[in-house]
């Protein structure tokens, strides 16, 4: 079982980390550092389900979140917390996908930066993103497991 | 304590956000919602336009025998679909720059744009593709403003019997 919830923490964190570096542009050089918030800016408007007053705070907070909720959970600090709030973040995200594909819209994820090549949205992302989120759900349950630096983890009720 | 380090993870990435937006060294800006209209659009007479170079980066235009005016008259289309696509069918001398070739900085086709004022028309596929609107506003961060998105896409050139060009 602790591996097992290492093996989580590892994919759900290693993901999260990867998609907020690539969202702020901090893999690559200056001139993607620059473009990077406004590719990801341009995603979230196509999303059509946030105000345009909205979009840049948005744009800055979720790659932030993604890394420090991220990378608390690769090093197992705080893991039950990081834990919860990537399972919460990446719940919000699947919700946002679904509706753009009941809608229709054919726009693209920009889920990590462009990594991965911008394609349009499609039911793979939903699937691996409940994948991930299943993952961060169980470190947020149970703790960080094996190779935690801090494996003394506070429960809900405490 | 459970909620509360939950909190300080959201305010930290909170902070780290607000301090990351204010030390970008371009701000930018998301263009609203809001269309601004080709003045050439409705006039299938009108010159080649060339835009102000502090014109907001909204401009669009309906009309697909405006564009080919355009064209005609030395302006520039630049077809922001995909590979596949453009491959496929484009507007004759078009410029394939997809909005995905922004994410890894700034690209190569954009050294290749002119510089002189020439009127810059974007298209993608029409109707809820946006390709062409992100592909504007990433021009704008390049400084180049003289563009306009032609709404109707490559299906209202099509449909207005243009002639097309194959091959990338």
């Amino acid at each position: 079982m602790p591996w097992l919830l290492l093996l989580a923490r590892v994919v759900a964190a290693g993901a999260l980390v990867l998609a907020g570096v690539m969202k702020l542009g901090f893999i690559g050089g200056s001139a993607q550092a620059a473009n990077a918030p406004l590719v990801f800016a341009l995603s979230l408007q196509s999303f059509k389900l946030l105000p345009d007053a909205l979009v840049p705070v948005v744009t800055y907070f979720v790659p932030w979140c993604e890394v420090v909720a991220g990378g608390l959970m690769l090093l197992g600090v705080w893991s039950r917390q990081s834990g919860a709030v990537a399972a919460g973040m990446l719940l919000v995200f699947t919700l946002a996908l679904g509706s753009v594909l009941v809608r229709g819209l054919p726009v693209e994820c920009g889920c990590f930066g462009g990594l991965f090549g911008e394609t349009k949205v499609t039911w793979v992302n939903i699937a691996r993103n409940l994948v991930l989120a299943a993952c961060a759900v169980a470190v947020a349950i149970a703790g960080g497991g094996a190779l935690a630096l801090k494996p003394d983890e506070t429960r809900p009720h405490q | 304590m459970w909620l509360k380090r939950c909190a300080i993870i959201l305010v930290v990435s909170a902070a780290l956000a607000a301090v990351d937006s204010f030390a970008r060294p371009s701000a930018w800006t998301v263009n609203s919602s809001t269309k601004k209209e080709s003045k050439g659009a409705d006039n299938t007479a009108a010159p080649v336009a060339k835009l102000p170079t502090d014109a907001p980066a909204t401009a669009t235009a309906h009309d697909a025998n405006w564009f080919s005016d355009q064209l005609a008259g030395g302006a520039l289309a630049i077809d922001a679909r995909t590979a596949e696509k453009f491959s496929e069918s484009h507007v004759p001398g078009a410029i394939h720059l997809p909005f995905e070739a922004f994410t890894k900085g700034r690209p190569d086709a954009v050294d290749f744009l002119p510089d002189d004022g020439t009127l810059m028309i974007i298209y993608c596929d029409g109707g809820d593709c946006d390709a062409s609107h992100k592909v504007q506003t990433m021009l704008e961060q390049f400084g180049i403003k003289n563009t306009v998105v032609f709404e109707e896409g490559f299906p209202g050139w099509q449909k207005a019997g243009l002639p097309v060009e194959t091959g990338s």
